[in-house]
């Protein structure tokens, strides 16, 4: 320990602390806008310059080093000036547009301005123009994140947690210089374009409102309001843990029960837990990894929860897709089961004959779980994923006293029974150790259950810091655990992990959806670890802490699925995978279109003067207005809710196979050929032929 | 400042041609295996110097064969002026406009070029010419100076500048250096202070005894 002196008061700090760390420890505060814990100190900002004595002239305290004897000064009028001129740039190159922003009321910018009145040195200036050149652009190309630079603060933390600092995705950096530097993508490419997964980590640094989860709130409250339809909430395991940060709450305070009372105060007709899904999930993912271990194929066998990581393979890695469970993540699997099951049909006659559907709604801690819910042989499933950032918006925009509700609320029946191996889902490690707990019951099936010795915590799973975690299991083998995608495409560079593990779960942030990029935005350095406290003390005190003790879980296999991955468990619970830009990815894009009679959408797939051979009595249709007209008036009108037909893939993950099957249990396959479409912007890929072929 | 945006219409693909990748694996073997990154400026300019700008599929390419990030290799690129993101004319002017060449004529220099190229930056019709204002050149003594393709061409005026350009349209090959025969940067017209022969024989030197002398001998 060292000991300096700050505004007049000794502090003790560990040497090698920061000036930064040591004041704040001392409760100093001085203003900061670049500094994130984890990401490294780049020193941009300038707002936290402090004077050291014997230095000539202000110090950064964000990277200068305390040392032993240091005295130092965090608020003369000289470093006050220097903030509010540094501010006055900041300020003049920003859109004074707070109202109109997504992070209004969740801004450091903001909050510095106010809380320092720098208000008066902000000139008012008008929305940015689309018409501004295209690095500055909003982008909402993304179904996930949105960006728009004109509101960038330059301070590099987006840049450095896709960097190497973090999720090594290397899909944003710093390009050009001087005043035109700016963390642009990869040539300037909309985001959608990139190879970006999603994760929404940069959003989840951003100081200001430059990246925002592209946001479904207002939607989800307008359409609550309207009251037209039955509406259904699942909540993520990550949520419950993490929401009360938002409402000035210690984080790590457990708050499920204040969660279910908020979301009914907000006019949720059924409020329903993800973990019964994840509990699902593990039944499905277990059986897979059983049936594969017995076959030995596509081993190991990877873990599917996390859409990040599923982005990741198909986009980067597509000869990784065999090895990925099929099994729906646990917002998929409970969407569909909301949506399309028993529970749906039993909300009335109009549902069950497929005229309406409810309107499904999912709280994540995710920003890539609402590109997820637009996934081929998924859409549609979830009407909206919302990120917890988004529900405390909710929230405070209908005054709801979140902090002070009661914490009795639970959750409905028959979608919301869970166990705690669902709720350590949320953590990383979770999925695995939920697979852990439930092996023995796969292995010997119901036998095992009166005396089961099979342990049920796993803390060499655990943590939220070590990048790889291993454990052997009894009756399945050794397993590992990649904590973050860094962690993960390490592991994936060499060859080991094929003849290493059995089974690999992987989250594609740090420490598992606990710290997802729709969490709440902590500059709170243990906030993982507290979140991760919480989450499995959740588990320590659930009556029922293995996957098959969910009685619901038990009800439903008993009255609609038989067993885990039986044909109609396969149907409404498996997906199939494809390679980004493959013809495969193109069909699958398609066919969503025909089900969903988006004519438009899918005419929009096709060349101009595509053409598409149905091998039907609709023969051969020739240009996108025909192909459009074919959907819209020649199919038979869409059916809703547990009516909709969808048609699927025949093969769960073979990159080339363009097998199909039809709604109507029929199996096509098809020939494609692609070229490429000249447009306004960037060229694209389309379908120039598409032709069926009758088995 | 000059356009740091990438060009609009880029080329399909990038390939070093065969000497160009045997100096670019020059460079490439001066860094350990794990560091080869190292070498992007290197490789960034073989580029340049093979299709005369750093296209975008260049930048991917070199990404590529040094195993970095892509947006890192474009960080380099559009981080440092020396890379031009757009392509330029068969011959491309850097034109000093720092304060030295500045006050000895660089503006008629750049008015010529524009006059008869046209705006910095843009290729005559025939691909021969572009240019651009660049930041001081470091030569400041010849002033006013022309860096084209590697050489300078210093003391120029804009007849000597529109001389160079004629004959490099014709295909000639230009002398870099002085317009006005000056060697190297010697005074023109011989010295005009410090000419006492005096100063440069010796026979000012006051001997002095240096205190930390050797003895004798060497």
């Amino acid at each position: 320990m060292i000991t300096l002196t700050i505004d007049g008061r000794r502090v003790d700090v560990v040497e090698g602390a920061t000036l930064l760390e040591a004041l704040r420890s001392a409760g100093a505060s001085v203003p900061t806008l670049c500094d994130h814990p984890g990401l490294p100190s780049r020193a941009v900002c300038r707002l936290c310059l402090v004077e050291v004595q014997g230095e000539p002239k202000p110090q950064p305290a964000c990277c200068t080093r305390a040392r032993a004897g240091d005295r130092v000064q965090t608020r003369t009028p000289a470093l006050q000036a220097f903030r509010q001129a540094n501010m006055d740039w900041l300020l003049a190159d920003h859109p004074n547009d707070c109202q109109r922003c997504e992070v209004n009321g969740d801004c450091r910018l903001q909050r510095l301005v106010s809380e320092n009145h720098w208000g008066d040195r902000w000139q008012a200036r008008p929305e940015p123009s689309p018409t501004l050149p295209l690095p500055i652009a909003p982008d909402h190309s993304s179904p996930s994140i949105w960006r728009d630079l004109s509101k960038c603060v330059e301070c590099g933390l987006c840049a450095d947690a896709c960097g190497e600092a973090g999720q090594q995705q290397f899909v944003i950096g710093f390009a050009q210089r001087g005043s035109d530097r700016l963390p642009v993508t990869v040539f300037d490419q909309s985001l959608s374009e990139t190879g970006c997964i999603s994760c929404g980590q940069c959003v989840l640094v951003c100081p200001v409102g430059a990246l925002v989860e592209a946001p479904h709130w207002h939607t989800v409250l307008a359409a609550l309001d309207a009251r037209d339809r039955v509406s259904v909430v699942q909540v993520a395991p990550a949520t419950r843990v993490a929401i009360s940060e938002e409402f000035g709450l210690e984080p790590g305070t457990v708050s499920t029960g204040r969660l279910i009372n908020a979301l009914r105060q907000l006019g949720f007709d059924y409020v329903f837990d993800t973990n019964f899904a994840a509990d699902l999930t593990i039944m499905e993912e277990g059986a897979e990894l059983l049936a594969r271990l017995k076959a030995q194929k596509h081993l190991p066998l990877f873990t599917s929860c996390c859409p990040g990581w599923v982005n990741w393979v198909e986009i980067h890695r597509p000869d990784l897709m065999e090895h990925l469970s099929t099994a729906k993540s646990p917002q998929q699997m409970h969407g569909v089961l909301a949506k399309r099951g028993r529970f749906a049909r039993s909300l009335g006659a109009e549902i069950a004959a497929g005229r309406s559907e409810p309107y499904v709604v999912s709280i994540m801690p995710c920003t890539a779980k609402k590109d997820e819910t637009l996934r081929p042989g998924m859409s549609g499933d979830v009407d909206h994923a919302l990120t917890t950032r988004e529900l405390a918006k909710m929230i405070r925009a209908r005054n709801i006293a979140f902090a002070t509700l009661p914490d009795d609320g639970r959750f409905d029946s028959p979608l919301g029974e869970s166990t705690g191996a669902a709720q350590i889902f949320g953590a990383s490690g979770g999925v695995m150790e939920a697979i852990a707990r439930t092996a023995a019951h796969l292995v010997d099936g119901e036998s095992a259950i009166a005396g089961n010795t099979v342990l049920v915590e796993w803390r060499e799973l655990r943590g939220v810091c070590d990048g790889v975690k291993t454990a052997d299991i009894p009756g399945i083998g050794p397993v590992a655990v990649c904590n973050g995608i860094a962690a993960a495409q390490l592991m994936l560079k060499t060859e080991a992990w094929r003849s290493a593990f059995v089974a690999i779960e992987v989250m594609a942030c740090v420490g598992g959806c606990l710290g997802g990029g729709g969490e709440p935005k902590s500059l709170d350095p243990r906030v993982l670890h507290k979140r991760s406290r919480a989450m499995y003390a959740l588990d320590e005190s659930a009556p029922r802490r293995r996957s098959y003790e969910n009685e619901g879980v038990r009800r439903l296999y008993a009255m609609d699925f038989m067993e885990p991955n039986s044909a109609a468990a396969r149907e409404a619970l498996h997906t199939s995978y494809a390679a980004r830009g493959s013809k495969r990815a193109f069909l699958m894009r398609l066919l969503e279109c025909v089900d969903r009679r988006d004519g438009a959408g899918a005419a929009s797939m096709f060349h101009a003067d595509g053409v598409w051979a149905t091998a039907s009595v609709f023969g051969e249709l020739r240009g996108a207005a025909a192909i459009e007209a074919f959907v819209h008036e020649a199919l038979p009108p869409r059916r809703y809710g547990p009516g909709f037909e969808r048609h699927r893939m025949a093969s769960a993950a073979d990159p080339d196979d363009l097998a199909v099957i039809l709604p109507n249990g029929e199996v096509c396959t098809f020939a494609m050929d692609l070229g490429r479409r000249e447009g306004s912007g960037a060229p694209t890929m389309a379908i120039r032929s598409l032709r069926r072929l009758v088995i | 400042m000059s356009v740091r945006r990438l060009a609009s219409n880029q080329p399909s693909s990038f390939a070093f041609s065969a000497d160009m990748l045997e100096k670019a694996r020059w460079w490439m073997a001066k860094y350990p295996e794990t560091r080869l990154q190292s070498a992007v400026i290197p490789l960034l300019w073989l580029a340049q110097e093979q299709e005369g700008w750093v296209s975008e599929p260049a930048i991917r390419a070199i990404a590529e064969m040094l195993g970095m990030p892509v947006i890192r290799a474009l960080e380099v690129a559009t981080f440092y002026t020396m890379f031009r993101l757009h392509p330029v004319g068969k011959h491309h002017l850097q034109i000093c406009g720092t304060t030295p060449c500045m006050l000895r004529g660089a503006e008629e220099l750049k008015a010529l070029c524009k006059g008869r190229i046209g705006p910095a930056f843009q290729v005559t019709q025939d691909g021969l010419f572009s240019w651009e204002e660049v930041e001081c050149l470091g030569a400041c003594v010849n002033a006013p100076v022309a860096a084209i393709h590697d050489y300078y061409h210093e003391d120029l005026t804009a007849q000597d500048l529109e001389g160079l350009m004629d004959r490099l349209a014709a295909g000639e090959t230009v002398q870099p250096g002085s317009a006005r025969g000056r060697q190297r940067s010697a005074p023109e017209g011989g010295t005009a202070v410090l000419t006492d022969k005096s100063l440069y024989d010796g026979s000012l030197a006051v001997p002095v005894a240096l205190p930390n002398r050797p003895a004798s001998g060497s």
